[in-house]
């Protein structure tokens, strides 16, 4: 008896490994995930963050091509969940995208994905709800090649690999991240030290540059949006490999699985050799230096050159307010130079080139394509630095690129070889390991996409609509969809296509590589094309998180495919729109000594409703409400109109009347109005707002907030032909906090504690 | 009355001022205390080894490694040892040595990058250990073994050298006499370097009536006019300062003469980039080692070679 139920323990046993651990062959391999809230402290602090079997960023999962992949999902957060497979090519209705693809996986239930792996090579995965991205849910795949592959590598294939996750972290809660990117709020330019204001231009001596900035109604310019305390390699700040001899390659699969984050990487031991990109084989390209897009992936293989020596790779955020590093090899540590921080003021220098007054960009004829020009350049104080000691090809090279851009072209397009200058990897120098040419009689369908949007109130969109203001775009299943964009924002912006991978045309013609996130950069035009042989809708979309859920998206929808796991694709969509178009909420109040000024004000993409309040504290002063709502018009939302409803009710005495400008008088001490009128960002960011009152009095107002005089000050203004005006001064203390001093015609003088949400 | 008043006043203020300044020492001596001992807490204290040889060095050193109340480093420039204190509840050893590799010294546990290495200034550049290289080529050139008894190959040559160079015939025997003057600079003895200088200067005199055929009758003429002139200089000089700004000419007249002469051996004329306000100065040293005349000990090895003879 005992023996025989020893041996079922044993079957038992032996089953359980079976299912937990991969099997190799054509086989179904399972994993099993589960995802769980945990607290971290990456900087600092104990945070919120969520696990997938414990461990951020989440386990690395590994396939042979060929495999059948199983991945059953636990979902044990009170909220609901989804896993995307990154670059994937699958059923759609294992793409992972909730509302589009299935339903959200409710708290506390399981769903299971299962696919057949089509391809080899890097991918990874992460969440595609809400911002759960931002805070653990990211992780590496790996696709092996098999052995008996024709277009296995030798020296590339059979090196030993290791997977590489970026990522970053903030201690702040991305729902507060979001918020504060959608209400104007500058505490992280404050946090990064790019406020770049006005007392720090004229230090610069670069008072012009700024006036010149804001009469082009720019706010401060930077090439990333949020500030996070702490970057991550493998969901560490540093780590390192000591497994590898001196002599020995690696092969490095790194995925940005950043939420925001672009990364450029850099090797102490010398160059790194490019072979794949999102999965794809690329010819091997050897480069100093590459820029790693949010959501892409590079294989690098390195090498170790000398003994008892660690050699460093490090990813700088692009922003270069931090990095990450990993060590390769066993010994003393071998450092690679830092970036040194940006010369902003010189960014903005450029960007006023680069803007025309109508907030459109000027490429000034450049034809910019394919990262071969990096406007940004001009910020790096290091290729500055270079270009003093007019020996570094790199410098002229970058100097020939800003002057003479068809130069720039022929120089950038050198492939690796010059063994002087230090090569950074642009996609014109991605070559793919076979043609990539699609099926020259399949019907083509030319796409055009501009893509848009503005930093003043955070709105991100393609041809200026974001996702709940388009339609599902219909494709026919076999069409060839030959997209071509155009960047016409300020910001650069990795473009991810679910569910395909997409040829970068460039100079390699029928070689053009394949991707599936494209990075674009300001005023860049591309053009991608694939072949739509999977019908299901498709998520085409910016991967920075805060702009996809800005509605920065497209869906592609593929033939006419039926979703089991959808069965009202209409109202899910509507979901799927609501989502990446939320309301925000702002509100602040000033406590001053004199009253209390404040305001709330709920908006999202287009529209917005708010209030604003003057309370004084006895009666002569009187009390002051504004309400309205309006309509942000335009790419550049520099005009809304709006209706609006005044409430006030002050007693300034025995016969006692203001008289406007115009000469009208208002009589009455408790008055109520309707309203309607305009507001219009003039130059320089100063608001003008227009309104007629039903009972015909007419008012007029300019008015700013937030000048930046010095890193923490900003100043405002307010002057209305009602003859009343306003000053005020305010010191930052906190994200949430201010001390404000302010005069105002009505109440006078005053200090306050100004709290904001 | 109105006197009394006025005394009564003068008193007051004299007490005030009194305790105003007691409590204002009071205050002084509070601060100086916290910044003399609070500074740093939950202090840690190690030793470590840094690169690095000059005076410069130490300064760089020393401010990319402290950071206030939370690192402090002191550098000593003869050893190379860093002793670091700093807040273990704050920071590591790591972090504070890697700021000081970034800046351009190696260290104990990390490399500085190149870049940040060959951006220090001449002086600080300091000779560093290679790594062990792998592949065969490499090690040959720059293993530490090798490149040590390379140099220890050529110094013992520079004393068959300077055989070479001093047959009777021409400026070989100005060599000795000169580095006689060099090395007491070195050493800082003011005395020493005065009575080398005048055996120099004899030296100078007696070769003044022979022939020199491979030497240019202008040049010779010229330099050796101006080696003569602040021979007499540097005689004369009062200080150790005075002594050196003419040794800075003396080098350079003797250089070109030694250039002038095509007599080859193993003499190294070598450059301190800081000496005289940045606009330096040259020596000429029987060792490719640097030992630095202009500033003796303060920042023996600052320099490097620029043309070997």
């Amino acid at each position: 008896m005992w023996n025989i139920s020893s041996t079922a323990r044993w079957l038992l046993l032996l089953l359980y490994f079976c299912v937990g651990f991969t099997v190799y062959g054509q086989q179904t391999v399972r994993y099993e995930l589960y995802v769980k809230d945990t607290l971290v402290n990456f900087a600092g602090k104990e945070k919120r963050a969520i696990a997938v079997n414990g461990e951020i960023p989440m386990p690395t999962l590994t396939f042979t091509e060929g495999d059948t992949a199983e991945i059953i999902v636990h979902n044990l957060l009170n909220e609901s969940i989804s896993l995307h497979w990154h670059g994937v090519w699958l059923p759609n209705k294992e793409d992972g995208v909730p509302h589009l693809t299935q339903q959200p996986i409710a708290a506390g239930t399981t769903h299971t994905y299962q696919f057949p792996i089509m391809q080899n090579g890097t991918y990874w995965y992460h969440s595609h709800s809400g911002l759960q991205e931002q805070i653990g849910m990211y992780g590496s795949m790996v696709f092996n090649k098999r052995q008996s592959d024709t277009t296995f590598r030798k020296g590339i294939d059979d090196l030993p690999s290791v997977s590489v996750v970026l990522s970053e972290w903030t201690n702040m809660n991305p729902h507060t991240v979001d918020r504060l990117l959608h209400t104007g709020n500058d505490w992280f330019s404050i946090k990064k030290n790019t406020v770049q204001s006005y007392a720090e231009a004229i230090a610069a001596k670069r008072f012009k540059t700024k006036l010149t900035n804001e009469w082009k109604r720019m706010e401060a310019m930077d090439v990333s949006d949020v500030y996070y305390e702490q970057f991550l390699i493998n969901g560490h700040a540093e780590q390192q490999l000591s497994q590898f001899k001196p002599g020995d390659k690696v092969r490095l699969r790194i995925a940005n699985g950043g939420a925001s984050s672009y990364f450029w990487l850099t090797y102490a031991g010398k160059k790194m050799t490019v072979v794949a990109t999102d999965g794809n084989d690329v010819e091997p390209v050897a480069v100093d230096k590459l820029i790693i897009g949010v959501s892409e992936s590079y294989d690098i293989v390195v090498e170790i050159p000398a003994a008892n020596t660690a050699y460093e790779l490090l990813a700088t955020a692009e922003d270069r307010t931090g990095s990450a590093s990993l060590f390769l090899g066993k010994g003393i540590k071998q450092l690679t130079s830092r970036l040194p921080r940006l010369q902003y003021f010189e960014g903005m220098k450029m960007m006023n080139d680069m803007m025309k007054m109508n907030g459109d960009m000027n490429d000034m004829g450049m034809d910019m394509s394919l990262q071969k020009m990096d406007m940004n350049a001009v910020m790096y104080p290091e290729q500055q630095k270079s270009a003093e000691h007019a020996s570094s090809p790199d410098a002229t090279d970058e100097h020939a690129g800003h002057t003479d851009p068809h130069q720039g072209h022929d120089h950038h397009q050198h492939r690796s070889g010059t063994s002087t200058g230090k090569v950074t990897l642009n996609y014109n120098m991605l070559r793919a390991t076979h043609s990539t040419l699609l099926d020259s009689t399949a019907p083509v369908k030319a796409l055009h996409f501009e893509l848009t949007g503005n930093m003043n109130r955070y709105v991100w969109s393609m041809d200026n609509h974001v996702l709940s203001e388009s339609d599902k775009i219909q494709i026919k299943k076999g069409e060839i969809l030959r997209i071509t964009l155009y960047n016409n924002s300020m910001m650069r912006h990795p473009m991810h296509l679910h569910g395909f991978d997409f040829r970068v045309l460039n100079e390699n013609g029928d070689y053009s590589p394949m991707k599936n996130v494209l990075d674009i950069m300001p005023m860049e035009t591309n053009v991608i094309e694939f072949a739509a042989s999977r019908d299901g809708d498709w998520f085409f979309h910016c991967h920075i998180l805060y702009h996809m859920m800005a509605g920065m998206n497209r869906v592609f929808k593929v033939g006419d495919y039926e979703n089991p796991l959808l069965p009202n694709p209409d109202r899910s969509y509507k979901m799927l729109q609501r989502e990446s178009n939320m309301w925000h909420f702002m509100a602040d109040n000033d406590f001053a000594t004199n009253g209390n000024d404040g305001s709330a004000m709920l908006q999202n993409a287009r529209w917005s409703v708010g209030t604003e309040w003057r309370l004084g504290y006895n009666d002569m002063h009187g009390y002051e409400v504004e309400t309205h709502v309006g309509r942000y018009i335009g790419k550049m939302q520099w005009l809304m109109p709006f209706v609006g409803f005044d409430w006030r009710y002050r007693r300034l005495g025995m016969d006692e009347h203001e008289t406007n400008i115009f000469g009208q008088t208002n009589k009455k001490d408790d008055r109520g109005a309707f309203s309607l009128g305009v507001m219009y960002t003039l130059p320089l960011l100063i608001n003008l707002q227009a309104e007629v009152y039903h009972d015909g009095i007419v008012r007029f107002a300019l008015m700013r907030e937030d000048i930046p005089i010095s890193r923490r000050v900003r100043a405002g203004f307010m002057v209305n032909t009602d003859r009343e005006y306003m000053v005020d001064l305010r010191y930052i203390l906190h994200k949430n906090m201010g001390i404000r001093t302010h005069y105002d015609s009505d109440m006078g003088f005053g200090v306050g504690l100004a709290l904001n949400y | 009355m109105q006197q009394v008043h006025a005394n009564d006043f003068f008193t007051f203020y004299f007490v005030y001022i009194m305790k105003l300044s007691a409590y204002i020492g009071i205050v002084a001596i509070m601060l100086l205390s916290h910044t003399t001992f609070a500074q740093i807490r939950n202090s840690k204290l190690v030793t470590v080894d840094i690169n690095g040889n000059c005076g410069m060095c130490k300064s760089n050193i020393e401010k990319a490694g402290n950071k206030e109340n939370e690192a402090a480093v002191i550098w000593n420039s003869k050893n190379g040892k860093a002793s670091i204190t700093f807040d273990g509840t704050k920071t590591n050893e790591d972090a504070i040595l890697k700021r000081i590799a970034l800046s351009g010294y190696d260290n104990e546990r990390y490399l500085a990058p190149d870049e940040a290495y060959s951006a220090l200034h001449d002086c600080c550049q300091y000779e560093r250990s290679k790594k062990t290289e792998d592949t065969a080529t490499a090690d040959a050139e720059h293993t530490p073994e090798h490149k040590h008894e390379g140099r220890k190959i050529a110094s013992n040559a520079t004393d068959e050298n300077h055989a070479a160079h001093s047959p009777a015939s021409g400026l070989g025997k100005l060599i000795t006499p000169y580095l006689e003057v060099k090395n007491a600079l070195v050493e800082a003895n003011k005395e020493e370097a005065v009575m080398a200088a005048k055996e120099l200067s004899e030296a100078l005199q007696a070769l003044n009536s022979k022939k020199l055929p491979s030497i240019e009758t202008a040049i010779w003429n010229t330099e050796s006019k101006h080696l003569n002139q602040t021979l007499q200089a540097f005689q004369a000089a009062k200080s150790m300062d005075q002594q050196r700004q003419e040794f800075a000419k003396i080098s350079s007249s003797f250089y070109k003469l030694l250039k002038a002469d095509k007599a080859s051996g193993a003499l190294y004329y070598q450059f301190c980039p800081m000496y005289n306000d940045g606009k330096g100065a040259y020596w000429i040293s029987e060792k490719s080692a640097i030992e630095n005349p202009y500033y003796g000990s303060e920042m023996l090895s600052c320099g490097k070679t620029v043309d070997t003879l």
